[in-house]
């Protein structure tokens, strides 16, 4: 159990279910979310948020702030258990949050955010149309800036910016929010849950295959370097990485040295890819959902520039919730089969490549490093979705729904907080450092020249014509 | 984190490991299987 308590895929486990329990007290007729920040497109700055619930009659600011004490309070208890500098998180986290924050609202600012089809509502005349997402753009580009431009604060601020932390609560988060909406239309989650196995296929079968043959057949790595690689390009970025790197016992300077540039990349992904579907999938929100789950790597890249995606794409909620979906069954399916992979890869180095008597599959080691928090998206994916089938009482649904909205505004925060730390995180310096240039090329290559547009092509194949439902019917 | 310099040395001083029949093995049959299933799952969604 201490063991358990110290890594952070549990503490985002536990986080984002206590968000969603939280929630779920609506049904007992508890508001116990009401209270949370919603930040609204805005033109004058007292409008810019406001509590979740219409119940609690707070002052936006004074939301903002108990927000604020809360987050600091339990995730400085995390840090506390995780064995991290607890005073060092409190100050960083404080200001990681006011950034993040502050870029959250700044991104709500009415001409920055507001679509064309609703500037007469708010009253104005001209506007950038980016949507509320904008405010993650923001965040990412405050990162990037304190990362690469004042490298002493990044690196202060380092204990705070805990980049899996903050994604893997969100996503947990969100497998409550999409189980409940999936209940809603169990035929588009079946379409969305069958086409996603089209994923997993690509991504072990095909992407690692064609990387790992180039990285060492073309460039020449050896095996150790080759499988981190082909892993942190076609599967999960970090995660895969490392798992894959301790099946084939890599030494762990290799797969770090790989993730560190799987997370260069994968901002550059975050910030291309949602533009190139506004301009070519407009038509085929769908399509573009899978795209972005398929191609962007890291966890934290993949879900952000699904959500960018579907503010860009659409401003119909119920959309962006089937496209989110899908980014994320996508995604999550990926993710499952790592330590699959992870065992297949030993099995084959072991009776195969190394061929060392008396030396087994490291199961112990393949598991430890196995991205757990993805059994915490399935259970609150799968809970939510029985529950929202159980459900036939209107009232109670309607009480739900609300409950999970506001635990939504939660994983919006997590979300933002996860941007501000991929961007500081990125250090851009690296992709010119002297000799990783040929790392980075392998993998520009890979990314660029294949996965990417083999990506696009499996979701044109198993998501065109998919139709996400629209407010107010189908 | 490990140091950017000595990487770079370690990568430009990698011996060729020519690939093994397990490793064309697995490359040839993941890209076989991975395309047939990709078939058959395209087939039946298309049934859906």
């Amino acid at each position: 159990m201490r063991s358990w308590l110290r890594s952070e895929d549990s503490w985002a486990v536990l986080t984002g279910l206590l968000v969603l329990l939280l929630g779920l007290l609506s049904l007992a007729g508890v508001n116990a979310l009401g209270w949370v920040p919603k930040a609204n497109e805005w033109t004058t700055p007292l409008k810019a948020v406001s509590p979740a619930s219409k119940a609690f009659a707070l002052p936006g600011g004074v939301s903002v702030l108990l927000l604020y004490t809360s987050l600091l309070g339990f995730l400085c208890l995390g840090a506390w258990r995780m064995g991290h500098s607890v005073k060092r998180f409190a100050v960083g986290f404080t200001v990681l949050f006011a950034v993040g924050y502050g870029c959250w609202v700044l991104g709500h600012y009415a001409h920055l955010a507001t679509t064309p089809n609703k500037m007469a509502e708010k009253g104005i005349t001209w506007g950038l149309g980016l949507t509320s997402e904008s405010g993650y753009l923001l965040a990412l580009t405050a990162g990037l800036l304190v990362g690469n431009f004042f490298p002493k604060a990044g690196e202060w601020l380092r204990e705070s910016a805990r980049t899996e932390w903050y994604i893997k609560t969100a996503i947990v988060i969100i497998g409550g929010v999409y189980g409940f909406k999936a209940a809603e239309d169990v035929k588009l989650t079946q379409t969305v849950l069958v086409r996603g196995l089209a994923a997993i296929i690509e991504a072990y079968l095909i992407y690692w295959a064609v990387v790992y043959f180039l990285a060492r057949k073309v460039f020449g790595f050896s095996r150790e370097w080759a499988v981190p690689l082909a892993s942190g390009i076609s599967i999960c970025g970090v995660s895969a990485a490392i798992t894959t790197g301790a099946a084939v016992r890599a030494r762990p300077v290799v797969p770090v040295m790989v993730s560190s540039l799987v997370v260069l990349f994968s901002v550059v992904e975050l910030i291309l890819l949602p533009f190139a579907a506004k301009l070519f999938l407009t038509d085929e929100p769908m399509v573009a959902a899978a795209w972005m789950g398929l191609a962007v790597k890291t966890d934290g890249a993949a879900f952000s520039s699904g959500a960018i995606t579907a503010g860009l794409l659409t401003d119909d909620p119920a959309q962006q919730q089937a496209m989110g979906l899908t980014t994320s069954t996508v995604k999550v399916f990926i993710d499952l089969f790592i330590g699959v992979w992870a065992v297949v890869l030993a099995v084959v180095w072991a009776y195969g490549v190394d061929r060392k008597p008396g030396q087994g599959v490291p199961l112990k080691d393949i598991w430890g490093r196995f991205p757990k928090f993805v059994f915490g998206y399935v259970l609150a994916f799968a809970g939510l979705l029985a529950l929202g089938l159980w459900l036939t009482d209107p009232v109670a649904k309607k009480a739900v729904k609300e409950g999970m909205e506001q635990a939504d505004q939660l994983r919006r925060v997590f979300f933002v907080l996860t941007f501000f730390a991929i961007g500081m995180g990125a250090n851009l310096r690296r992709l010119w450092a002297e000799g990783l240039g040929k790392l980075a090329l392998v993998y520009a290559i890979s990314l660029f020249g294949f996965v990417i547009w083999f990506g696009l092509l499996v979701s044109w194949l198993f998501f065109h014509g998919v139709k996400p439902p629209t407010v107010g019917g189908n | 984190m490990p140091d950017d310099k000595r990487t770079a040395e370690e990568l430009a001083k990698q011996q060729a490991e020519p690939l093994l029949p397990a490793e064309k093995w697995l490359i040839f049959g993941s890209i076989s299987l991975g395309l047939a299933l990709l078939g058959v799952l395209l087939w039946l969604t298309g049934a859906m």
